[in-house]
């Protein structure tokens, strides 16, 4: 899809669907909002925000405990969503979908129950310099509560895992690896497909971390092999306080609970329980009914635009966003991968990222400062933060250009 | 079309003086010979700082500090050690907590600028009006207050 009218048709149609967008249509400062912070957290299109609605309006009840009519069309808005987030990342069952708060808890969820019981002295989990906290933190834990230890692939300059030498790492000590699709911090796609096949043939699993790549590039976890896929709604144009853990059935089958309560057991005495099938023994307590209802509607928003028409959109803006900034005085780009996703962190002159962030808010342009909870990504420039500019469906050309007009007002205030 | 009231004025935030605090801060570096220290953070933005005091006599006579941060959080480190300096600690006190009130009080605006009584810290006054960067000013004077107290904890702003 690099012919330049098929970018054309997309960039056109792409136009009519950021009108869906209501939180785009505002005023900040008195200027037009430009969002550029979708890797933090994307909008919400009108089809979510009634879908959302509509469930409190008609058919909220609680799920899986009423033979009564709301509690079944609860029950059915629920599942039908499972089916939907099957069929949208492509696996071979339904009962493989876990909801989960985001990808946070998918993660931790492996960490605890997959991780565990497994991991002693001598046994690793393996990460890469790229990671967000929350592909970090869980695992320190883990390791910390089994005297496992954790292992970290080195990234290049360009912000890439550097594949041959992850792949070199893998032995038979290795309990999991776990890695980001996407780096949320620099943008940098990961190549997984690649590092699932050596692992496999070593016969470790992987958990990718997807929720920086599942609105942005089609996402199939049987044609990758991923034994655990994690993302969020809430980066996909769903509500926030949904996330998604798929799992291979015959890896989720063989997991204890990870949290306990109603709705994961099918019997309880005093003394013992017995658990519920899958996926319903990870689902303890009453779940975010609503925002499942919210991420099946934004599911079915993003099959309707397409996700590969989706792909050629962003990069077709982000190829035109770097290229604009490189032109911008005393700019240095963070991640220069050469496969990217929709992410662009930048450094400018010396002046602090926070203060980019003020004087660019004060124009209506929402940008991420800071760290992005990448701490060692940060470290392994040498520097204490980034600015960065994030893409999604609903952007466009002449955001850019207002994006890149803002940072003229930074130059000029410190100048 | 939803709208939000202006908020602060850029040109107020960005002062020509807090600018140049925070491109050339005063006082800048560790002092080894110093009576107290303390550190404080803001681990949601990774600002670090660090603060030298050496006491004489119930007196501030050196004070200096290290870190890295906004210009905001720069400027203000740079205009407490300039305002502290030579100060009896109770006054140094009594300004750092007045600072941090003020800052913090919903109900003070910008235009309420004599609280300080000191016109190079009134210049900070228009940080009120961006309340996602009112932490980048008060970090270093809690940190201060910290280290007065003896306080032997990192200081932070969550």
């Amino acid at each position: 899809m690099n012919n330049k009218n098929e970018i054309n048709q997309v960039k056109n149609s792409m136009e009519s669907f950021r009108s869906d967008f209501p939180v785009i249509d505002q005023l900040i400062n008195n200027k037009k909002l430009v969002y550029l912070d979708s890797a933090a957290s994307s909008q919400m299109p009108n089809q979510v925000i009634n879908e959302v609605s509509r469930y409190h309006s008609n058919d909220h009840a609680n799920v899986h405990r009423g033979i009564h009519s709301l509690s079944h069309r609860a029950t059915e808005t629920f599942e039908n969503t499972r089916k939907n987030v099957s069929e949208f990342i492509n696996s071979k069952n339904t009962n493989e979908i876990i909801f989960t708060s985001g990808t946070t808890e998918s993660i931790n969820l492996v960490a605890q129950s997959y991780c565990r019981p497994r991991l002693k002295k001598n046994k690793k989990i393996l990460i890469s310099h790229l990671e967000h906290h929350s592909n970090i933190v869980p695992w320190q834990i883990v390791c910390e509560q089994t005297g496992g230890s954790l292992d970290v692939a080195p990234i290049n300059q360009d912000g890439e895992i550097i594949t041959e030498k992850l792949i070199d790492m893998i032995d038979s000590s290795v309990v999991l690896i776990a890695i980001s699709h996407v780096s949320n911090a620099l943008g940098s796609l990961t190549e997984v497909k690649n590092i699932i096949e050596a692992a496999h043939s070593k016969g470790v699993p992987v958990l990718i971390d997807g929720a920086q790549a599942i609105s942005h590039i089609k996402v199939d976890v049987l044609d990758l092999d991923a034994d655990f896929y994690a993302f969020s709604g809430h980066k996909m144009h769903a509500p926030t306080g949904i996330g998604i853990l798929y799992g291979k059935e015959e890896l989720l089958e063989a997991m204890p609970p990870y949290k306990s309560g109603g709705d994961m057991i099918s019997e309880v005495t005093f003394s013992a329980t017995t658990y519920n099938d899958l996926p319903y023994k990870f689902e303890a307590g009453t779940p975010n009914i609503s925002g499942v209802a919210g991420l099946g509607a934004a599911i079915n928003y993003i099959r309707e635009i397409g996700i590969d028409n989706i792909t050629v959109h962003e990069n077709s803006l982000l190829d035109y966003m770097t290229s604009e900034l490189q032109d911008v005085d005393g700019i240095r780009l963070i991640g220069t991968a050469s496969k990217k996703v929709g992410v662009q962190s930048f450094l400018l002159k010396d002046i602090h990222s926070h203060d980019i962030g003020t004087i660019l808010d004060h124009q209506g342009i929402a940008i991420r400062t800071g760290h992005h909870c990448a701490m060692p990504v940060m470290e392994f420039y040498g520097i204490s933060g980034t600015a960065r500019a994030s893409l999604s469906i609903y952007n466009n050309h002449e955001d850019i250009d207002h994006f890149i007009k803002g940072l003229d007002k930074v130059i000029t205030i410190f100048n | 079309m939803a709208t939000q009231k202006k908020t602060g004025n850029l040109k107020e935030l960005y002062k020509k003086l807090v600018i140049e605090h925070a491109r050339k801060p005063q006082n800048f570096g560790c002092m080894e010979l110093h009576s107290d220290s303390s550190k404080g953070v803001n681990p949601l933005c990774g600002d670090k700082i660090k603060i030298y005091i050496l006491q004489e006599k119930g007196h501030i006579s050196k004070i200096s500090f290290e870190g890295v941060g906004c210009a905001i959080s720069i400027a203000s480190a740079s205009l407490l050690t300039e305002t502290l300096k030579n100060q009896s600690v109770a006054q140094a006190k009594k300004y750092a907590k007045n600072f941090i009130m003020i800052m913090n009080s919903n109900h003070e605006s910008s235009e309420n600028k004599k609280k300080f009584n000191n016109r190079d810290l009134e210049t900070l006054m228009a940080v009120k009006d961006f309340p996602t960067r009112i932490k980048c000013a008060t970090l270093c004077w809690q940190t201060f207050l910290s280290a007065i107290e003896g306080k032997d904890i990192v200081v932070t702003t969550e």
